[in-house]
């Protein structure tokens, strides 16, 4: 299926959108996609289709997110935990991504009319080269795009990734390019793989499920950012309704101000290299 | 055109307008909740328990309060889902000293020795003193066996060296606390290594010579509807559960107890 979802809405969601867009919009929403090998017990289907039907449900969120003007979605679509699941399953998670991928690259003419970037957060390192390759030639086609971003964590852990900040601040100070002392809390954000973005504003875990641990992710430091649990990938639409507006209140409520992200240090060209080799 | 943007802003108003009335009726429903009676709760690892909890009034005596709590805290020791550490995270902008203390007390009955208090401001934390004398005398309202008990009160996190796992600790802490400390352990790491012998395992040895480790469970005050960490240090939330409770001013023995209870009849896969 395709990433650009281009549908019509039906009445309601129109009417919905368009009352929601009178409030304020979050700028970036995070996604954990869970809940998908229930939804497939559920349907009496193979786990792999429960996963495909995920990812057709995944695009027309994103579909939503376009429409309403969220600027940057991030999907949390395997995580390093999730390679100690059966080699079986692990394998037809890649040959899904291959395809999902593939597929991405076929459409990048349409990601580049929408104008959207990807950006693929995670230790991509471990994953097979080819999907490597596919993975940084879905970055480098559409690195140009500023309308909207989407980052999908593939590979990734929170903890992965503050090691690997401190890993590239060990480079750094190996190769006189800083001193201990200039190691701060800024240095170490700069070094992220989600230096780029700004912090979610709203995290949502599909699925349902009640009193969940946070999944070893969201390492942007601090900022307060609300997360709601809603059911199941199906009924979104509805559910996103209520989502948004309890979000928006939720931004009175709080009254923290959030650090300002800060992109003048660009590091990310030799993690691209680095992961190319 | 104009209209129908009208009727959009209008429709908005509205819907703002009942969710903010759900909000405050969620709120109340929460205050005048019955208190618990008989509960069956599903247990992990094929067992089932019927806990009957002893209904507990409001305003009931300690002596009650402090057996059911006992009691609780000895079931889910044994089926290995009493937390270790057990992160409050206050997202209320007043905190109420003596009702925390309170709290400390319930968890304390339980068996839970080591609690962290977090807001993101870092109130709590600047009542330091002022935690430390009224902590004095929740030693009395102990259980007998718990009196012996030192209790210890930090701020932010602490070197091995200087924690004693015997004593009851507690932690205030505030979102400075977890960057810094990372910041710091960085700092030390890259004095000490090479960048390519620096990988997890590495960072989370230095990470665990500080005090208090990750929590198992984080009790989220004050937010009935929705979830925020509010800047608790990242690197010590990786398996953590959640829970909300209601207001820390309002919340009652059988909140804390149904939260226990929750958190040990649920189950985490740990990725696979």
């Amino acid at each position: 299926m395709s990433w650009i979802q281009e549908s019509k809405l039906k009445w309601y969601e129109t009417l919905a959108v368009n009352v929601l867009k009178c409030g304020s919009i979050p700028k970036h929403v995070a996604f954990i996609m869970d809940g998908n090998r229930r939804f497939a017990n559920k349907s009496g289907v193979k786990k792999i289709e429960g996963h495909s039907k995920g990812f057709d449900k995944l695009t027309e969120v994103l579909h939503w997110c376009l429409l309403l003007g969220v600027n940057e979605v991030t999907v949390y679509a395997f995580s390093i935990e999730n390679f100690r699941r059966s080699e079986e399953e692990v394998d037809q998670l890649m040959s899904l991504a291959r395809e999902k991928f593939k597929r991405l690259l076929e459409e990048k003419d349409k990601l580049n009319e929408h104008g959207i970037s990807i950006r693929v957060i995670g230790n991509i390192g471990l994953l097979p080269a080819d999907l490597q390759k596919l993975v940084v030639e879905s970055m480098e086609s559409t690195k140009s795009n500023t309308e909207a971003v989407l980052n999908i964590a593939f590979s990734y852990t929170s903890r992965e990734e503050m090691t690997h900040a401190v890993r590239e601040v060990a480079w750094g100070v190996q190769e006189d390019l800083l001193k201990i002392d200039d190691i701060t809390e800024d240095l170490i954000q700069k070094c992220l793989y989600t230096r780029h973005s700004l912090q979610p504003d709203l995290l949502i875990r599909t699925s349902g499920e009640k009193h969940s641990p946070l999944p070893k992710k969201l390492t942007c430091p601090g900022g307060p950012e609300e997360f709601v649990r809603r059911e199941t990938t199906a009924n979104k639409r509805k559910h996103g309704q209520d989502r948004e507006v309890s979000q928006q209140n939720g931004s009175e409520r709080i009254s923290y101000k959030k650090p300002d992200s800060d992109t003048s240090l660009d590091l990310s060209d030799p993690f691209i290299v680095s992961n190319l080799c | 055109m104009g209209i129908l943007r009208l009727l959009y802003v209008i429709l908005h108003f509205f819907i703002t307008y009942i969710h903010n009335l759900h909000v405050a009726l969620s709120e109340l429903v929460d205050r005048i909740k019955p208190v618990i009676k008989d509960r069956t709760y599903h247990w992990p690892a094929d067992c089932h328990v019927l806990l009957t909890a002893t209904t507990v009034k409001l305003g009931a005596n300690i002596k009650d309060e402090s057996l059911l709590l006992q009691k609780i805290g000895s079931e889910l020791k044994r089926l290995d889902k009493l937390p270790i550490h057990v992160a409050c995270l206050l997202t209320e902008t007043d905190v109420n000293i003596d009702r925390m203390i309170v709290i400390i007390q319930w968890f304390v009955s339980m068996g839970v020795y080591c609690i962290s208090l977090y807001d993101h401001e870092g109130c709590i934390a600047s009542c330091q003193d002022e935690i430390k004398i009224k902590l004095k005398g929740l030693v009395e309202n102990l259980p007998n066996g718990l009196r012996s008990k030192s209790i210890a009160v930090y701020k932010g996190f602490v070197k091995k060296e200087f924690f004693s796992s015997d004593s009851i600790n507690i932690f205030l802490m505030n979102h400075y606390d977890g960057k810094s400390l990372f910041t710091q352990v960085a700092q030390r790491i890259v004095d000490e290594l090479n960048y390519s012998q620096i990988d997890q395992s590495v960072v989370e040895q230095a990470i665990n010579q500080f005090y208090p480790k990750e929590p198992e469970l984080m009790v989220q005050f004050g937010s009935l509807l929705s979830n925020t960490t509010l800047g608790y240090s990242p690197w010590h939330l990786r398996l953590t559960q959640m829970m909300r409770a209601p207001n820390h001013t309002r919340l009652r023995v059988d909140h804390i107890v149904s939260t226990m209870l929750e958190y040990g009849s649920c189950q985490q896969r740990f990725g696979k």
